[in-house]
Protein backbone atom coordinates (compact mmCIF):
# COMPACT_ATOMS: atom_id res chain seq x y z
CA UNK A 1 0.00 0.00 0.00
CA UNK A 2 1.60 3.37 -0.95
CA UNK A 3 1.94 5.82 1.82
CA UNK A 4 -1.00 8.17 -0.17
CA UNK A 5 -3.44 5.50 0.15
CA UNK A 6 -2.42 4.67 3.66
CA UNK A 7 -3.28 8.00 4.70
CA UNK A 8 -6.51 8.16 2.75
CA UNK A 9 -7.19 5.24 4.28
CA UNK A 10 -6.38 6.68 7.51
CA UNK A 11 -8.41 9.45 7.12
CA UNK A 12 -11.32 6.79 6.70
CA UNK A 13 -10.52 5.52 9.84
CA UNK A 14 -10.59 8.17 11.74
CA UNK A 15 -14.14 9.20 10.12
CA UNK A 16 -14.96 5.60 11.94
CA UNK A 17 -15.45 3.98 7.94
CA UNK A 18 -16.12 0.52 9.41
CA UNK A 19 -14.71 -0.63 6.27
CA UNK A 20 -11.40 0.82 6.58
CA UNK A 21 -10.81 0.34 9.89
CA UNK A 22 -11.63 -3.12 9.26
CA UNK A 23 -9.12 -3.18 5.86
CA UNK A 24 -6.58 -1.59 8.26
CA UNK A 25 -6.70 -4.06 10.93
CA UNK A 26 -6.32 -7.17 8.66
CA UNK A 27 -3.28 -5.04 6.34
CA UNK A 28 -1.73 -4.50 9.99
CA UNK A 29 -2.74 -7.18 12.10
CA UNK A 30 -0.12 -9.62 11.37
CA UNK A 31 3.16 -7.86 11.77
CA UNK A 32 1.45 -6.02 15.00
CA UNK A 33 0.73 -9.60 16.35
CA UNK A 34 4.17 -10.97 15.55
CA UNK A 35 5.90 -8.45 16.87
CA UNK A 36 4.26 -8.76 20.57
CA UNK A 37 4.21 -12.58 20.22
CA UNK A 38 8.16 -12.11 19.75
CA UNK A 39 8.31 -9.77 22.93
CA UNK A 40 6.09 -11.57 25.00
CA UNK A 41 5.95 -15.07 23.71
CA UNK A 42 2.82 -15.69 24.40
CA UNK A 43 0.00 -16.08 21.90
CA UNK A 44 -3.17 -14.99 24.00
CA UNK A 45 -1.55 -11.88 25.53
CA UNK A 46 -0.04 -10.85 21.62
CA UNK A 47 -3.79 -11.06 20.33
CA UNK A 48 -5.08 -8.48 23.27
CA UNK A 49 -1.86 -6.56 22.73
CA UNK A 50 -2.70 -6.66 18.93
CA UNK A 51 -6.35 -5.47 19.55
CA UNK A 52 -5.07 -2.77 22.29
CA UNK A 53 -2.52 -1.19 19.81
CA UNK A 54 -5.20 -0.78 17.10
CA UNK A 55 -7.66 0.99 19.53
CA UNK A 56 -4.62 3.52 20.42
CA UNK A 57 -3.83 3.90 17.23
CA UNK A 58 -7.15 5.03 16.03
CA UNK A 59 -7.38 7.31 19.23
CA UNK A 60 -3.97 8.47 18.15
CA UNK A 61 -4.21 8.92 14.49
CA UNK A 62 -4.22 12.65 14.26
CA UNK A 63 -0.64 12.72 15.86
CA UNK A 64 0.29 10.63 12.67
CA UNK A 65 1.82 12.75 10.15
CA UNK A 66 3.67 10.30 7.94
CA UNK A 67 7.13 10.77 9.21
CA UNK A 68 7.81 7.16 10.27
CA UNK A 69 6.23 4.41 7.68
CA UNK A 70 2.85 3.23 9.39
CA UNK A 71 4.22 0.19 10.33
CA UNK A 72 7.62 1.85 11.98
CA UNK A 73 4.41 3.62 14.08
CA UNK A 74 2.30 0.76 14.92
CA UNK A 75 5.51 -1.02 16.40
CA UNK A 76 6.26 1.78 18.00
CA UNK A 77 2.83 1.60 20.35
CA UNK A 78 3.13 -2.08 20.11
CA UNK A 79 6.25 -1.60 21.93
CA UNK A 80 5.18 0.46 24.17
CA UNK A 81 1.88 -2.05 24.92
CA UNK A 82 4.36 -4.65 25.84
CA UNK A 83 6.42 -3.53 27.80
CA UNK A 84 3.02 -2.30 29.97
CA UNK A 85 2.65 -5.82 29.95
CA UNK A 86 5.61 -6.98 30.76
CA UNK A 87 5.96 -4.52 33.46
CA UNK A 88 2.87 -6.14 34.70
CA UNK A 89 3.78 -9.58 34.05
CA UNK A 90 6.97 -9.10 36.13
CA UNK A 91 4.89 -7.59 38.95
CA UNK A 92 2.50 -10.41 38.65
CA UNK A 93 5.44 -12.72 38.87
CA UNK A 94 7.26 -11.44 41.67
CA UNK A 95 4.30 -11.61 43.74
CA UNK A 96 3.38 -15.31 43.33
CA UNK A 97 7.53 -15.44 43.64
CA UNK A 98 7.45 -17.62 40.15
CA UNK A 99 10.84 -17.86 39.24
CA UNK A 100 11.31 -16.25 36.13
CA UNK A 101 13.29 -19.64 34.34
CA UNK A 102 10.61 -21.77 35.26
CA UNK A 103 7.93 -19.76 34.08
CA UNK A 104 9.73 -19.65 30.55
CA UNK A 105 10.19 -23.41 31.07
CA UNK A 106 6.80 -23.66 31.49
CA UNK A 107 5.65 -21.56 28.14
CA UNK A 108 8.41 -24.15 26.22
CA UNK A 109 6.15 -27.07 27.26
CA UNK A 110 3.04 -25.08 25.89
CA UNK A 111 3.03 -26.35 22.51
CA UNK A 112 1.35 -24.02 20.18
CA UNK A 113 1.46 -23.29 16.52
CA UNK A 114 3.54 -20.96 16.75
CA UNK A 115 5.71 -23.25 18.67
CA UNK A 116 5.85 -25.76 15.52
CA UNK A 117 6.77 -23.36 13.54
CA UNK A 118 9.76 -22.45 15.72
CA UNK A 119 10.62 -25.80 17.12
CA UNK A 120 14.13 -26.64 16.53
CA UNK A 121 16.61 -26.93 19.71
CA UNK A 122 18.49 -24.30 17.69
CA UNK A 123 16.08 -21.72 17.24
CA UNK A 124 15.04 -22.63 20.90
CA UNK A 125 18.39 -21.65 22.39
CA UNK A 126 18.91 -18.52 20.65
CA UNK A 127 15.37 -17.21 21.64
CA UNK A 128 16.28 -18.48 25.58
CA UNK A 129 19.50 -16.40 24.88
CA UNK A 130 17.61 -13.49 23.47
CA UNK A 131 14.69 -13.71 26.36
CA UNK A 132 17.87 -13.74 28.96
CA UNK A 133 19.01 -10.60 27.69
CA UNK A 134 18.19 -6.92 29.63
CA UNK A 135 15.35 -4.89 27.86
CA UNK A 136 17.34 -2.54 26.35
CA UNK A 137 19.23 -4.88 24.80
CA UNK A 138 16.46 -7.46 24.26
CA UNK A 139 14.37 -4.94 22.34
CA UNK A 140 16.69 -4.04 19.73
CA UNK A 141 17.90 -7.38 18.74
CA UNK A 142 14.29 -8.62 18.18
CA UNK A 143 13.37 -5.62 15.84
CA UNK A 144 16.75 -5.63 13.80
CA UNK A 145 16.81 -9.25 13.18
CA UNK A 146 13.20 -11.34 14.37
CA UNK A 147 11.43 -8.80 12.05
CA UNK A 148 14.07 -7.30 9.57
CA UNK A 149 14.01 -3.29 11.05
CA UNK A 150 17.20 -1.20 10.09
CA UNK A 151 18.78 0.91 13.02
CA UNK A 152 16.60 4.19 11.76
CA UNK A 153 13.19 2.67 12.28
CA UNK A 154 14.39 0.72 15.58
CA UNK A 155 15.40 4.07 16.58
CA UNK A 156 12.09 5.65 15.82
CA UNK A 157 10.50 2.62 17.23
CA UNK A 158 12.19 2.98 20.72
CA UNK A 159 12.49 6.76 20.51
CA UNK A 160 16.20 6.36 21.12
CA UNK A 161 19.01 7.71 18.91
CA UNK A 162 20.63 5.55 16.19
CA UNK A 163 24.40 5.80 17.99
CA UNK A 164 22.16 4.33 20.94
CA UNK A 165 20.75 1.58 19.17
CA UNK A 166 23.73 0.28 17.54
CA UNK A 167 26.04 0.84 21.17
CA UNK A 168 22.62 -1.40 22.30
CA UNK A 169 23.11 -3.82 19.44
CA UNK A 170 26.86 -4.23 20.28
CA UNK A 171 26.73 -5.33 23.47
CA UNK A 172 23.37 -7.94 22.84
CA UNK A 173 25.92 -9.28 20.22
CA UNK A 174 28.95 -9.62 22.06
CA UNK A 175 26.50 -10.86 25.08
CA UNK A 176 24.60 -13.41 22.59
CA UNK A 177 27.84 -14.71 20.71
CA UNK A 178 29.57 -15.77 24.20
CA UNK A 179 26.50 -17.47 25.47
CA UNK A 180 25.67 -19.25 22.62
CA UNK A 181 29.40 -20.41 21.84
CA UNK A 182 29.78 -24.25 21.22
CA UNK A 183 31.10 -25.31 25.24
CA UNK A 184 33.93 -27.14 23.26
CA UNK A 185 34.65 -23.14 22.60
CA UNK A 186 34.39 -21.68 25.65
CA UNK A 187 37.36 -22.74 27.23
CA UNK A 188 39.49 -22.19 24.40
CA UNK A 189 38.44 -18.72 23.25
CA UNK A 190 38.73 -16.69 20.28
CA UNK A 191 41.89 -15.03 18.83
CA UNK A 192 44.66 -17.34 20.83
CA UNK A 193 46.41 -18.00 17.45
CA UNK A 194 46.74 -14.11 17.45
CA UNK B 1 51.27 -5.78 22.98
CA UNK B 2 49.16 -3.15 24.69
CA UNK B 3 49.01 -0.86 21.27
CA UNK B 4 48.12 -4.86 19.98
CA UNK B 5 45.11 -5.10 22.00
CA UNK B 6 43.98 -1.23 21.81
CA UNK B 7 44.04 -1.51 18.20
CA UNK B 8 42.23 -5.35 18.39
CA UNK B 9 39.89 -3.58 20.46
CA UNK B 10 38.98 -0.67 18.01
CA UNK B 11 38.95 -2.86 15.12
CA UNK B 12 36.24 -5.18 17.35
CA UNK B 13 34.10 -1.53 17.58
CA UNK B 14 34.48 -1.40 13.76
CA UNK B 15 33.50 -4.90 13.14
CA UNK B 16 30.72 -4.26 15.09
CA UNK B 17 29.61 -0.75 12.89
CA UNK B 18 30.39 -2.36 9.91
CA UNK B 19 27.15 -5.24 11.06
CA UNK B 20 24.90 -2.29 11.59
CA UNK B 21 26.20 -0.53 8.09
CA UNK B 22 27.52 1.95 10.09
CA UNK B 23 30.93 2.42 8.27
CA UNK B 24 31.85 4.58 5.01
CA UNK B 25 33.42 3.22 2.28
CA UNK B 26 36.81 4.08 3.01
CA UNK B 27 36.01 2.95 6.81
CA UNK B 28 35.24 -0.54 5.44
CA UNK B 29 38.13 -0.85 3.15
CA UNK B 30 40.34 -0.40 6.02
CA UNK B 31 38.56 -2.78 7.79
CA UNK B 32 38.28 -5.40 5.04
CA UNK B 33 42.32 -4.64 4.60
CA UNK B 34 43.06 -4.86 8.54
CA UNK B 35 40.81 -8.60 8.48
CA UNK B 36 42.96 -10.03 5.65
CA UNK B 37 45.90 -9.60 7.79
CA UNK B 38 44.67 -10.23 11.34
CA UNK B 39 43.40 -13.59 12.15
CA UNK B 40 42.19 -12.82 15.84
CA UNK B 41 39.81 -10.25 14.18
CA UNK B 42 38.54 -12.29 11.28
CA UNK B 43 37.68 -14.88 13.98
CA UNK B 44 35.96 -12.02 15.69
CA UNK B 45 34.06 -11.05 12.28
CA UNK B 46 33.39 -14.66 11.55
CA UNK B 47 31.51 -15.80 15.05
CA UNK B 48 29.48 -12.31 14.54
CA UNK B 49 28.59 -13.19 11.27
CA UNK B 50 27.58 -16.32 12.19
CA UNK B 51 25.72 -15.17 15.37
CA UNK B 52 23.87 -12.87 13.10
CA UNK B 53 23.04 -15.55 10.92
CA UNK B 54 21.48 -17.46 13.53
CA UNK B 55 19.33 -14.65 15.16
CA UNK B 56 17.83 -14.14 11.71
CA UNK B 57 17.04 -17.61 11.21
CA UNK B 58 14.91 -17.14 13.76
CA UNK B 59 12.25 -15.45 11.54
CA UNK B 60 8.87 -14.48 13.41
CA UNK B 61 7.08 -13.12 9.99
CA UNK B 62 6.78 -17.15 9.89
CA UNK B 63 4.38 -17.64 12.13
CA UNK B 64 0.86 -17.54 11.70
CA UNK B 65 -1.24 -15.09 12.54
CA UNK B 66 -4.45 -15.49 14.32
CA UNK B 67 -6.83 -17.45 12.62
CA UNK B 68 -9.27 -14.95 10.89
CA UNK B 69 -12.47 -15.96 13.10
CA UNK B 70 -10.25 -14.23 15.79
CA UNK B 71 -9.19 -11.27 13.44
CA UNK B 72 -13.00 -10.64 12.94
CA UNK B 73 -13.82 -10.15 16.83
CA UNK B 74 -10.83 -8.25 17.36
CA UNK B 75 -11.98 -5.95 14.51
CA UNK B 76 -15.51 -5.99 16.19
CA UNK B 77 -14.14 -4.72 19.27
CA UNK B 78 -11.79 -2.66 18.27
CA UNK B 79 -14.95 -0.62 15.94
CA UNK B 80 -16.89 -0.62 19.10
CA UNK B 81 -13.79 0.76 21.53
CA UNK B 82 -13.03 3.37 18.78
CA UNK B 83 -16.92 4.49 18.72
CA UNK B 84 -17.38 4.84 22.39
CA UNK B 85 -13.70 6.66 22.39
CA UNK B 86 -15.03 8.78 19.46
CA UNK B 87 -18.48 9.69 21.36
CA UNK B 88 -17.03 10.66 24.52
CA UNK B 89 -14.71 12.64 22.61
CA UNK B 90 -17.88 14.82 20.93
CA UNK B 91 -19.61 14.79 24.23
CA UNK B 92 -16.67 16.22 25.37
CA UNK B 93 -16.41 18.64 22.98
CA UNK B 94 -19.39 19.68 22.44
CA UNK B 95 -19.52 20.12 26.62
CA UNK B 96 -16.35 22.44 26.27
CA UNK B 97 -17.76 24.29 23.27
CA UNK B 98 -21.21 25.57 25.60
CA UNK B 99 -18.85 26.17 28.60
CA UNK B 100 -16.19 27.98 26.30
CA UNK B 101 -19.50 30.14 24.86
CA UNK B 102 -21.38 30.71 28.16
CA UNK B 103 -17.72 31.69 29.68
CA UNK B 104 -18.10 34.63 26.22
CA UNK B 105 -21.88 35.08 26.93
CA UNK B 106 -21.13 36.09 30.75
CA UNK B 107 -17.84 38.18 29.71
CA UNK B 108 -19.76 40.43 27.08
CA UNK B 109 -22.23 40.67 28.94
CA UNK B 110 -20.46 41.78 32.40
CA UNK B 111 -18.26 44.11 29.97
CA UNK B 112 -21.32 45.89 28.55
CA UNK B 113 -22.87 46.94 32.02
CA UNK B 114 -18.81 48.54 32.63
CA UNK B 115 -19.34 50.17 29.65
CA UNK B 116 -20.89 53.62 29.98
CA UNK B 117 -23.79 54.19 27.33
CA UNK B 118 -23.63 50.86 26.22
CA UNK B 119 -26.78 48.82 25.89
CA UNK B 120 -26.12 45.94 24.08
CA UNK B 121 -22.61 44.86 23.15
CA UNK B 122 -20.80 45.30 19.58
CA UNK B 123 -20.34 41.09 19.39
CA UNK B 124 -17.88 40.67 16.76
CA UNK B 125 -18.78 37.64 13.36
CA UNK B 126 -16.72 34.42 14.86
CA UNK B 127 -13.69 33.41 12.86
CA UNK B 128 -14.78 31.83 9.77
CA UNK B 129 -13.28 28.57 8.09
CA UNK B 130 -11.50 29.39 5.06
CA UNK B 131 -12.57 27.12 2.30
CA UNK B 132 -10.38 27.05 -0.54
CA UNK B 133 -11.83 28.88 -4.06
CA UNK B 134 -11.56 27.02 -7.39
CA UNK B 135 -9.33 28.45 -9.81
CA UNK B 136 -10.35 30.30 -12.76
CA UNK B 137 -8.30 33.11 -14.64
CA UNK B 138 -10.56 34.31 -17.23
CA UNK B 139 -7.17 36.79 -18.49
CA UNK B 140 -5.03 33.74 -18.64
CA UNK B 141 -8.02 31.52 -19.99
CA UNK B 142 -8.43 33.57 -23.08
CA UNK B 143 -4.74 34.20 -24.12
CA UNK B 144 -4.31 30.38 -24.31
CA UNK B 145 -6.22 27.25 -25.57
CA UNK B 146 -7.58 25.21 -22.25
CA UNK B 147 -6.81 22.11 -21.26
CA UNK B 148 -4.38 21.28 -23.59
CA UNK B 149 -0.83 19.15 -23.06
CA UNK B 150 2.04 21.83 -22.87
CA UNK B 151 5.37 21.08 -23.62
CA UNK B 152 6.56 22.11 -20.60
CA UNK B 153 9.81 19.50 -20.81
CA UNK B 154 11.43 20.77 -23.53
CA UNK B 155 14.25 18.46 -24.30
CA UNK B 156 18.10 19.33 -24.65
CA UNK B 157 19.96 17.77 -26.95
CA UNK B 158 22.34 16.24 -25.08
CA UNK B 159 21.97 15.01 -21.34
CA UNK B 160 25.21 17.64 -20.62
CA UNK B 161 24.56 21.55 -20.19
CA UNK B 162 27.10 24.27 -19.96
CA UNK B 163 23.63 26.39 -17.98
CA UNK B 164 22.96 28.47 -15.59
CA UNK B 165 20.46 27.40 -12.59
CA UNK B 166 18.11 29.83 -13.36
CA UNK B 167 17.50 28.30 -16.47
CA UNK B 168 16.77 24.85 -15.07
CA UNK B 169 13.35 24.08 -13.29
CA UNK B 170 12.95 22.24 -10.69
CA UNK B 171 16.74 21.47 -9.35
CA UNK B 172 16.92 19.30 -6.48
CA UNK B 173 18.31 21.93 -3.41
CA UNK B 174 20.42 20.42 -2.07
CA UNK B 175 22.63 20.01 -5.09
CA UNK B 176 21.84 23.52 -6.30
CA UNK B 177 25.05 25.21 -5.29
CA UNK B 178 24.64 29.37 -5.08
CA UNK B 179 27.46 29.99 -2.72
CA UNK B 180 27.47 33.61 -4.67
CA UNK B 181 23.76 33.94 -3.26
CA UNK B 182 24.64 35.05 0.49
CA UNK B 183 20.66 35.20 1.74
CA UNK B 184 18.38 32.28 0.71
CA UNK B 185 16.18 33.03 -2.26
CA UNK B 186 12.72 34.24 -1.59
CA UNK B 187 11.52 32.11 -4.68
CA UNK B 188 12.59 28.96 -2.65
CA UNK B 189 12.26 30.26 0.81
CA UNK B 190 8.69 28.80 2.41
CA UNK B 191 7.54 31.48 4.85
CA UNK B 192 4.55 32.60 3.24
CA UNK B 193 0.46 31.79 3.94
CA UNK B 194 -1.42 30.90 1.33
CA UNK B 195 -3.15 34.03 1.57
CA UNK B 196 -0.17 35.88 1.35
CA UNK B 197 1.00 34.05 -1.68
CA UNK B 198 -2.40 34.49 -3.32
CA UNK B 199 -2.05 38.87 -2.81
CA UNK B 200 1.67 38.87 -4.40
CA UNK B 201 0.68 36.70 -7.42
CA UNK B 202 -2.41 38.18 -8.18
CA UNK B 203 -4.18 34.84 -8.40
CA UNK B 204 -5.62 32.47 -6.20
CA UNK B 205 -4.02 29.52 -5.06
CA UNK B 206 -4.97 25.55 -5.38
CA UNK B 207 -4.69 23.01 -2.02
CA UNK B 208 -4.98 19.40 -2.01
CA UNK B 209 -8.68 18.84 -0.79
CA UNK B 210 -9.32 16.19 1.41
CA UNK B 211 -5.34 15.40 2.13
CA UNK B 212 -4.24 18.42 3.97
CA UNK B 213 -4.12 16.71 7.49
CA UNK B 214 -1.52 14.86 6.23
CA UNK B 215 0.01 16.55 3.16
CA UNK B 216 2.22 18.63 6.33
CA UNK B 217 1.83 22.38 4.62
CA UNK B 218 4.95 23.59 5.30
CA UNK B 219 5.13 27.18 4.18
CA UNK B 220 4.80 29.14 0.48
CA UNK B 221 6.68 30.85 -1.51
CA UNK B 222 6.38 33.60 -4.23
CA UNK B 223 9.11 33.96 -7.36
CA UNK B 224 8.31 37.63 -8.36
CA UNK B 225 10.75 36.90 -11.06
CA UNK B 226 8.36 34.05 -13.10
CA UNK B 227 5.20 34.89 -10.84
CA UNK B 228 5.30 31.87 -9.43
CA UNK B 229 3.32 30.39 -6.34
CA UNK B 230 5.13 27.02 -4.29
CA UNK B 231 3.73 25.21 -1.70
CA UNK B 232 5.62 23.06 0.27
CA UNK B 233 4.21 19.53 1.96
CA UNK B 234 6.88 17.77 4.01
CA UNK B 235 5.83 14.46 6.02
CA UNK B 236 9.05 12.43 5.61
CA UNK B 237 9.13 13.52 1.26
CA UNK B 238 8.98 16.81 0.01
CA UNK B 239 6.13 17.70 -2.22
CA UNK B 240 6.14 21.21 -4.06
CA UNK B 241 3.01 22.36 -5.55
CA UNK B 242 4.48 25.07 -8.41
CA UNK B 243 1.72 27.44 -9.77
CA UNK B 244 1.51 29.93 -12.45
CA UNK B 245 -0.18 31.92 -14.95
CA UNK B 246 0.58 29.80 -18.29
CA UNK B 247 1.92 31.77 -21.27
CA UNK B 248 2.56 31.02 -24.75
CA UNK B 249 6.61 31.96 -24.31
CA UNK B 250 5.84 29.28 -21.27
CA UNK B 251 8.36 31.33 -19.22
CA UNK B 252 8.09 28.94 -16.45
CA UNK B 253 8.68 25.26 -18.50
CA UNK B 254 11.48 23.52 -17.97
CA UNK B 255 14.29 21.79 -20.03
CA UNK B 256 14.64 17.76 -19.69
CA UNK B 257 18.01 16.22 -20.82
CA UNK B 258 17.78 14.36 -23.96
CA UNK B 259 17.61 10.72 -22.87
CA UNK B 260 14.41 11.79 -20.03
CA UNK B 261 11.60 10.09 -20.35
CA UNK B 262 8.63 11.97 -20.52
CA UNK B 263 4.94 10.33 -19.47
CA UNK B 264 2.07 11.80 -21.22
CA UNK B 265 -0.34 11.07 -18.33
CA UNK B 266 -4.09 11.79 -17.54
CA UNK B 267 -4.47 13.92 -14.59
CA UNK B 268 -9.15 14.39 -14.57
CA UNK B 269 -10.18 15.85 -18.19
CA UNK B 270 -6.82 17.01 -19.01
CA UNK B 271 -3.19 15.57 -20.36
CA UNK B 272 -0.76 15.99 -17.92
CA UNK B 273 3.36 15.12 -18.22
CA UNK B 274 5.59 13.21 -15.65
CA UNK B 275 9.13 12.91 -15.44
CA UNK B 276 11.69 11.08 -13.60
CA UNK B 277 15.03 12.86 -13.12
CA UNK B 278 17.12 15.98 -12.23
CA UNK B 279 19.66 18.09 -13.30
CA UNK B 280 22.69 18.28 -11.15
CA UNK B 281 26.38 20.32 -11.57
CA UNK B 282 28.98 18.14 -12.36
CA UNK B 283 31.90 19.03 -10.01
CA UNK B 284 32.99 22.60 -11.15
CA UNK B 285 32.95 21.75 -14.59
CA UNK B 286 30.17 24.25 -14.99
CA UNK B 287 27.76 21.91 -16.53
CA UNK B 288 24.80 20.28 -15.57
CA UNK B 289 24.43 16.62 -16.46
CA UNK B 290 21.03 15.10 -16.51
CA UNK B 291 20.62 11.82 -13.76
CA UNK B 292 17.07 9.57 -14.41
CA UNK B 293 16.84 9.50 -10.23
CA UNK B 294 13.58 8.59 -8.49
CA UNK B 295 14.71 11.30 -6.15
CA UNK B 296 13.21 13.66 -8.20
CA UNK B 297 9.39 13.22 -10.01
CA UNK B 298 7.77 16.28 -11.91
CA UNK B 299 4.26 16.07 -12.91
CA UNK B 300 3.04 18.89 -14.76
CA UNK B 301 -0.39 20.05 -16.44
CA UNK B 302 -2.43 22.64 -17.54
CA UNK B 303 -6.38 23.60 -16.82
CA UNK B 304 -8.24 26.54 -16.86
CA UNK B 305 -5.42 28.74 -17.97
CA UNK B 306 -2.97 28.34 -14.74
CA UNK B 307 -0.15 25.48 -15.22
CA UNK B 308 0.92 23.44 -12.52
CA UNK B 309 3.75 21.22 -11.43
CA UNK B 310 3.90 18.57 -8.30
CA UNK B 311 7.57 18.06 -7.23
CA UNK B 312 8.39 15.15 -5.47
CA UNK B 313 11.72 15.01 -3.98
CA UNK B 314 11.18 11.27 -1.41
CA UNK B 315 13.82 11.73 1.50
CA UNK B 316 13.54 7.71 1.71
CA UNK B 317 11.83 5.41 -0.14
CA UNK B 318 11.34 7.08 -4.27
CA UNK B 319 8.34 4.22 -4.28
CA UNK B 320 6.57 5.73 -0.87
CA UNK B 321 4.55 8.31 -3.53
CA UNK B 322 4.11 6.26 -7.11
CA UNK B 323 2.62 7.86 -9.61
CA UNK B 324 -1.13 7.54 -9.47
CA UNK B 325 -0.77 9.04 -5.84
CA UNK B 326 0.40 12.06 -7.15
CA UNK B 327 -2.29 12.12 -10.06
CA UNK B 328 -4.63 11.68 -6.98
CA UNK B 329 -3.11 14.51 -5.43
CA UNK B 330 -3.57 16.58 -8.67
CA UNK B 331 -6.73 15.87 -9.03
CA UNK B 332 -7.60 17.09 -5.31
CA UNK B 333 -6.62 20.61 -6.55
CA UNK B 334 -9.46 22.71 -5.33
Amino acid sequence: MSLVNTLQLLTLCQQGDALAIERLVNEYQPSVYRLAYSILEDSPEAEEVAQDVFVAALKALGSYRGEASLTTWLYAITVNVCRDRLHARRTRERLTQTLHALAHIGKWHHVSAEDETIRSEGEAAVRQAVNALGEKQRLPVILRYYHGCSVEEIAQILKINEGTVCSRLSTARDQLRVRLRPRKEKTAGVGEES
Amino acid sequence: MIMKERSHAKMRRQIQRSADGRLTPSQQQALDAHLAGCTECRLYAAELRALETRLSSVSFTRLAPPKPRAVAQQVAAIQASYRRHTMKRNILSVAGALVAFTVVVVLITSLSRLVPGRTSPAVAPSAAVVIEMPTATPAAATATPLNQPLRYFTRAESDKLPLQPFQLTAIHETVTPKPETPTPDPSWTFTLSVAEAEQLAGFDVLEPIGMSKFLNFQGAAFDPQRNIVRIRYVMGFVLHEEQFQFSEDCDGCGMVGASAVVETVQIGDVTGEYVVGVWEAIGDTGQWGWIATPYLQRLRWQSNGMAFELMYNPTHDPAAVTLADLIAIAESLR
